[in-house]
């Protein structure tokens, strides 16, 4: 490894960060936009052309608003946890092909990618389970009833769609024989009758569709967002935090939806590939359709309660995870 | 190989930098003094009377330990799938037998009702 | 030096350095807290070993899945009781740093005298690499050579799920409309025998008012409307 190797890391590093805090900056305009088209309103259209200027508005407003620090809480614990929130969900990205190896940029040799790792679906895993962390110390450390509670909730439901999300993934590992998402993704090249691409949302639909649940309830959102349900729980485990320190668990909670969509391209939607042109566009419209799913998802769907939330993810999602399993390691052993 | 994980760490600490930069944004960048009451645990208005960390039910700790055996059980997934089309029928054989033992838990736990939620 | 070794032993002294904070913090939760970078970074000397999937399983399985385990525990602990959990028998004080006294010259001993050496193990990187990865390996080697300890596996886990269930039910020590609202302590030594004294005498069982559906929060028995405003 030479000097040179370093900074390639960091410039694509730098890359990664400003692209996922660019699209989550855009995102809390675009889902405004879109819930207020669903619900016949404009959304917010007064802060540059169209409202375009929406985010950098929020993100002054935040800035200055006074860090307060209730009484009674667990400081160094209460400061760490949007910190952990927000770098779990910023190295998940880490993994993630953008495009193929070995393409010419502005005359350097590059890979499209920032790490190649061997067990690179246990990372994305393992980040996912550290995240946990942000949330049950937020809740523990902020020393009030609002927050420990909607802690709680948070870490049960995240620990239990984690399963079936988890074991949503076996099908693919199985077809593909590799931990690594750039092996995932070059195994979906090429194309069945000429026409079909080879993705693997189309031999492994009921992952895919166990995978997009779980992920929406990993990342908190409607209907599973009944951690932050306004009317019993408040701000849930964020309740204590105001300002920028808010604003990191409000980020984390957004890059983490660009993720999983991110993900969700890259397992069954063929990552970077796609006809006529590969590459980051094919990766980045995507992950945009999927974000809208996520919208669309919020604007229709009313909250689940918290017991439905539970049985949903133990009785329904986590058995049928291990039937897709069983169905496709049999279906491998048929077809050869 | 270990040099594809110079990139994480490059990126770890990147995030973690961008983390410690906004936290010190928001202890610099606000104003400060406090207004009476400010400094209290939000309650919906009510002054707050009890400290928060009481206890709270003991089914959250029952959805830990059964998440617990269930993630070792996914664990033991993932180098199966990855050398699954190798086995063949054997793997499907000893992954059944291993499905097959913890669906007896599964079903046990779910008998008892330690899946139910009231 | 080269850097793998700097990074071995940065990694190797926070681990050990918060493996101590383990022991001496005085919050049950930052004990938690220390143990997760500890296993953190033994995950990423795991890495420096070339054993990446030990190291996933390491940070999924450990810090994850435990240490949520351990962190809900712990949180079902009122803090008023933590006191009493720290005052051990003097006798096991006693021989706690006897045994870490032993285990430490042992130690040091084998170090000092270099009596253990490493043997390369039957499977050399070149190998691994060629099985197509760790994985690919551990895979290839757990699912036909060592099948029966991953059957048995199974088994140890069936355990694991028959005695989570009966912890974790509170309707084993208490019925009907009580165990609803019944939030029994885990982590406290004596919650359960106090709620088993309560039933012997026929008194409502410990601190457990009538608060209906679990899932909120034990506000014990504030007065509602009382106007304690300021």
């Amino acid at each position: 490894m030479t000097a040179g190797d370093i900074v390639e890391y960091v410039v694509k590093s730098a890359i990664i960060i400003v692209f996922l805090l660019t699209a989550f900056a855009y995102m809390t305009l675009y889902e405004r936009k879109l819930v207020g088209r669903v619900q016949v309103r404009h959304g917010p259209n007064r802060v540059g052309p169209g409202g375009l200027l929406q985010p950098v508005a929020d993100g002054v407003k935040l800035l200055f608003k006074q860090a307060i620090t209730p009484r009674g809480v667990d400081f160094p614990l209460y400061i760490l946890a949007p910190a952990i929130s927000v770098v779990a969900a910023l190295v998940t990205f880490a993994v993630i092909p953008v495009g193929p190896g070995g393409v010419n940029l502005f005359g350097y040799r590059t890979d499209l990618w920032l790490a190649d790792l061997d067990v690179g679906v246990l990372f994305v895993l393992a980040m996912s389970s550290l995240g946990v962390y942000g949330i049950v110390l937020a809740g523990y450390a902020s020393n009030s009833k609002y927050s420990l509670l909607g802690g709680l909730r948070a870490s049960a439901q995240l620990i239990s769609y984690e399963l079936s999300l988890g074991l949503s993934l076996v099908g693919v590992l199985m077809l593909t024989g590799s931990l690594s998402l750039n092996d995932i993704v070059n195994g979906q090249g090429g194309t069945w009758l000429g026409f079909i691409p080879r993705w693997y949302i189309l031999v492994q639909p009921l992952a895919f569709i166990i995978y997009a649940i779980s992920g929406v309830a990993e990342t908190n959102r409607a209907p599973f967002d009944l951690v932050e349900a306004e009317q019993e729980l408040v701000g849930g485990y964020h309740t204590e935090y105001t300002g920028l320190r808010f604003a990191l668990f409000f980020m984390a909670e957004y890059i983490n939806m660009v993720t999983i969509s991110a993900l969700a391209a890259t397992l069954f939607l063929g990552g970077w590939r796609g006809p006529f042109f590969g590459g980051p566009w094919w990766l980045l419209l995507k992950i945009a359709l999927l974000l809208t799913g996520y919208v669309l998802l919020r604007a229709t769907l009313p909250r689940l309660r918290y017991d439905q939330l539970m049985h949903f993810g133990w009785r329904v999602l986590l058995p049928l995870s291990l039937l897709n399993i069983v169905i496709t390691a049999i279906g491998i052993v048929l077809l050869g | 190989m270990l040099s594809s994980y110079v990139p994480v760490l490059v990126l770890f600490l990147l995030a973690a930098g961008l983390a410690a930069l906004i936290l010190g944004l928001a202890q610099i960048m606000g104003p400060r003094g406090l207004n009476a009451g400010a400094e209290d645990p939000y309650e919906s208005g009510i002054v707050p009377t009890e400290p928060a960390r009481k206890r709270f039910p003991v089914r959250f700790a029952l959805v830990a330990m059964l998440f617990l055996v269930f993630d070792i059980e996914a664990v033991f997934f993932y180098p199966w799938a990855v050398v699954f089309k190798r086995l063949g029928v054997f793997g499907l054989v000893e992954m059944f037998l291993f499905i097959g033992i913890l669906l007896v838990g599964y079903i046990y736990a779910y008998k008892k009702g330690a899946l139910n939620w009231e | 030096m080269d850097w793998a070794t700097i990074i071995f032993y940065l990694l190797a002294a926070v681990a050990v350095l918060t493996a101590a904070g383990v022991v001496f913090a005085r919050n049950p939760v930052h004990s938690a807290f220390a143990l997760v970078i500890s296993f953190l970074n033994v995950a990423g000397i795991y890495v420096l070993l070339g054993a990446e999937f030990l190291a996933a399983v390491q940070v999924i399985v450990y810090t994850g899945a435990i240490l949520v385990l351990f962190l809900f525990v712990i949180m079902l602990v009122r803090p008023e009781d933590l006191r009493e959990l720290n005052t051990a028998p003097r006798v096991q004080t006693a021989l706690a740093w006897l045994l870490g006294l032993a285990l430490f010259a042992e130690l040091g001993l084998v170090i000092a005298t270099g009596v253990l050496t490493g043997a390369r193990g039957p499977y050399p990187p070149e190998e691994v690499a060629a099985a197509g990865g760790n994985t690919q390996l551990i895979g290839r080697i757990l699912y036909s050579e060592f099948l029966l300890p991953f059957e048995v596996a199974s088994l140890v886990l069936l355990v694991a799920v028959v005695a989570a269930v009966i912890l974790g039910l509170p309707d084993r020590f208490l019925t009907g409309e009580r165990a609803r609202g019944l939030s029994l302590s885990l982590g406290h030594p004596t919650g359960a025998d106090r709620v088993l004294e309560a039933e012997r005498r026929g008194v409502p069982a410990v601190d457990a008012p009538d608060l209906g559906e679990p899932g909120t929060i034990d506000t014990g028995r504030a007065p509602v409307g009382a106007g304690r405003g300021r």
